[in-house]
């Protein structure tokens, strides 16, 4: 059975047709890769998948729920996290508060337990903390806990976002550029850490990249976008060779 | 040596419901980053349910100020959903409109009720006067008791500490932080929004029904802009997301206008001319986003001579 299944999901704002019949089904652990050049419509793909746009037409299913028309909170509570392009942190926030705060919607307590602090207040608290901690530990970010998380230098915050998504325990993680910005050594970093959390947590990951040989390397299957439409879509092998990838991407010979 | 006088105990006691009103706005506007200049309008509420019930209907102070407050979180949660929906400047025009409502409502409650009766002809079951209208509202059975004004001010304190340090208090400043990063982790953000506009306007209620049992006569006009703006003026000076900061914020602008009272004319001009001046050296209000026990703490692990970290030291210090 799939984990996500898009089926002709359609964006049209005003007369443009932002993404055009994009259809995609990942298994569960699966690695696919999203590719296409500036202002293909990746993120917008993102945002219909996530419930942070409504798409115009087609049909998102996840783990067996229909999940169209679903708002992004609800989307993310069924297992679908993405991160975004543009780093989104709390920002003055410590960095152990933004994990914390993506266990929220799993919280054992409510508004009056926390105000009487009942025990299950405590006992929910102190299980929190030490998940966040062991995920912490698991990115190499347990120094930096108690930080504020805006002072942290790029990188590090890069590394964050994705820790306080893989905090709300997902089974299918949307990374929009992860690599971007980072510098030759961090991306090879980068590319072992998501290998292995994949292998770790068993989970499925789109991702958005522009770094090819990121991309190629991690990816088990390949979309190409343009004009928000999947012109090819294979191996990262038959992509390489694809013509008309080719064409897309450093335009026609001449 | 300060004699203490009725002039001071009344100071006091405004400081004291300063310190709910202005610690129950930083909820919605610091925490939750929803700024709202609106918090006049539920104080209103607070103090008319709250006046009407005890002098009208005998009923027992705390049981009156319940009832307020919890009228004001029903407004604050019936209204909070279609308002939140904006952002920014919009929500402040809008929930400066809904406390223009309020007062509107107050001032003209009678005539409307009155109509309204007279129409389905229930004019002798419907008292002629129960807000009173533009003459205000005189003669509330008095409660002049600092008591209850600090116990109240404690307990609101305690509880939005208690949210504040929790989980739903996570979901709370995630949303002011950044809102689509909150939703996209799976928090409920309209729900978080509206709550927290509840319970700020809860505590204004109670705040109002403090104001009110204290001075015994109120009027709609003393819930206007002016006083929404002296309480985001108490807020913004102590710090936006510090509770502590709130409290010294109310303290701060309830003392300095006294205190500026020997400049007899020139203290409207002295006063901005300060709060102008304290704007500019610190932006961030006095207390920024920290608590006064973290301030106090950093302070103590340096008096010990420990050398604690300075707060913003380069983060990457790996011991």
């Amino acid at each position: 059975m799939p984990l996500l299944e898009a089926e002709n999901v359609s964006k049209v704002f005003g007369g443009l047709t932002a993404v055009k019949d994009f259809t995609l089904s990942m298994e569960p652990g699966e690695m696919v890769g999203l590719i296409g050049p500036n202002g293909a419509g990746k993120t917008t793909v993102f945002n219909l998948l996530t419930g942070f746009i409504p798409p115009t037409t087609g049909k998102i299913v996840l783990n067996d729920k229909n999940v169209t028309g679903f708002k992004a909170y609800q989307v993310a509570q069924q297992g679908m996290v993405r991160t975004f392009q543009n780093i989104r942190m709390f920002s003055n926030l410590t960095v152990l508060d933004n994990l914390k705060t993506a266990q929220h919607f799993r919280t054992g307590y409510g508004i009056g337990a926390a105000v009487m602090r009942l025990p299950t207040y405590y006992s929910e608290e102190k299980r929190i903390h030490a998940e966040c901690m062991q995920l912490l530990e698991r990115l190499e970010l347990d120094q930096v806990a108690g930080e504020i998380a805006g002072s942290l230098p790029y990188g590090y915050q890069k590394r964050l976002e994705i820790a306080r998504a893989l905090s709300v325990r997902p089974k299918l993680l949307l990374l929009d550029e992860p690599a971007a910005g980072l510098n030759p050594t961090e991306t090879r970093e980068l590319l072992g850490r998501l290998t292995n959390i994949r292998k770790e947590f068993k989970l499925a990951m789109l991702l958005i990249e522009h770094d090819m040989k990121f991309v190629m390397g991690i990816c088990e299957r390949i979309l190409v976008l343009v004009y928000g439409e999947t012109i090819a879509q294979g191996l990262p092998e038959e992509i390489r060779k694809n013509p008309q990838v080719l064409e897309a991407y450093l335009g026609t010979e001449g | 040596m300060i004699e203490i006088s009725s002039y001071h105990i009344q100071v006091l006691a405004f400081m004291g419901i300063n310190i709910i009103l202005a610690v129950s706005l930083n909820l919605i506007n610091g925490f939750t980053g929803q700024f709202s200049l609106g918090h006049a309008g539920f104080m209103a509420i607070g103090a008319y349910t709250a006046a009407i019930l005890t002098k009208a209907c005998g009923w027992p102070f705390l049981l009156a100020t319940l009832a307020g407050a919890l009228l004001a979180f029903a407004f604050g949660l019936l209204l909070g959903i279609p308002i939140l929906r904006l952002k920014g400047d919009y929500l402040a025009i809008a929930t400066f409109g809904l406390s223009e409502i309020v007062r509107v409502a107050i001032v003209n409650f009678d005539d409307v009720t009155m109509k309204a009766a007279t129409l389905v002809g229930l004019q002798d079951l419907v008292p002629k006067e129960i807000t009173r209208g533009a003459l205000g509202y005189p003669a509330i059975p008095e409660v002049k008791s600092l008591v209850w004004i600090y116990g109240w001010a404690f307990v609101t304190c305690l509880i939005l500490r208690n949210i504040v340090r929790s989980s739903e208090g996570r979901a709370i400043s995630s949303i002011g932080e950044d809102e689509l990063a909150a939703e996209s982790l799976g928090i409920n953000t309209a729900r978080y929004k509206t709550l927290s506009f509840a319970i700020g306007a809860f505590f204004a209620g109670v705040a109002g029904a403090l104001f009110a049992h204290w001075v015994t006569y109120i009027k709609a006009d003393l819930f206007k802009i002016d006083k929404s703006i002296e309480i985001l003026l108490m807020v913004v000076l102590g710090g936006m997301g510090s509770l502590s900061g709130s409290v010294l914020g109310a303290v701060v602008l309830t003392l300095l206008p006294e205190y500026l009272r020997v400049f007899a004319q020139w203290r409207m001009v002295i006063y901005p001319i300060l709060l102008i001046l304290l704007m500019l050296t610190r932006p961030e209000g006095l207390l920024g986003r920290r608590e006064l026990s973290t301030i106090l703490g950093v302070l103590y692990t340096r008096a010990m001579g420990r050398g604690g970290p300075a707060p913003g030291n380069p983060p990457v210090a790996a011991e």
